[in-house]
């Protein structure tokens, strides 16, 4: 995946950490009808949150999405883990006006990564798979509305 | 809403189990993940 950070802050400990290359639940969210615009959210077993705006501006010749983003300074996201013996609970909670991207509906998925311990791509599971290896793919984006 | 997270690529059942509860009250949005089988890796921020 082709990154250009445009800022990076980390005001609180374990915010706005890249740990997607370990276990993590996601959320892609937002509501910009050429679904370009969206919010990131990703939780990790540790309760490390990351929240940005990503602006996707399609796939490289390697098919891996050009992506613009924007770490979100002020954290309207809350996060909460709990672990088991064998697996973790993890919950994140936000304000639907701080996710509205566009005028348009409100559109998400959602994932999970687990790599057995640090084999990348090992699994990814989604809500509405989007029958690829890789999960950032706006076409499959469903309606909220539609699911709660 | 309870829901089962499936196989990316395919569409499949998931080796390990995940479930995704999505609610929403006075605009507040929640999703709650259940992840069975895991190994907890949480790799050092790496930017």
């Amino acid at each position: 995946m082709r990154r250009k950070t445009q800022r990076f802050s980390a005001p609180h400990s374990g915010y706005n950490i890249l740990h997607s290359e370990g276990d993590a639940c996601e959320v892609l969210i937002g509501s910009d009808p050429e679904r370009k615009v969206y919010y990131e959210i990703e939780i990790s077993p540790d309760n490390d949150l990351m929240l940005a705006e990503m602006v996707n501006h399609g796939f490289d010749e390697n098919n891996e999405p050009i992506l613009d983003i924007h770490f979100v300074e002020e954290c309207f996201v809350k996060g909460e883990v709990v672990k088991r013996d064998n697996g973790y609970t993890a919950t994140v909670t936000f304000p639907k006006e701080k996710i509205l991207s566009g005028d348009g509906e409100v559109y998400f998925n959602a994932y999970r990564l687990e790599t057995d311990g640090g084999e990348m791509d090992k699994h990814l599971f989604a809500l509405n798979p989007t029958m690829l290896p890789k999960f950032r793919s706006p076409e499959y984006f469903v309606y909220l509305k539609d699911f709660i | 809403m309870l829901y089962q997270l499936k196989k990316c690529r395919d569409g499949s059942h998931s080796i390990y189990r995940t479930t995704v509860d999505i609610t929403e009250n006075n605009g507040v949005v929640s999703f709650k993940f259940e992840a069975e089988n895991t190994t907890f890796f949480c790799p050092p921020q790496r930017l």
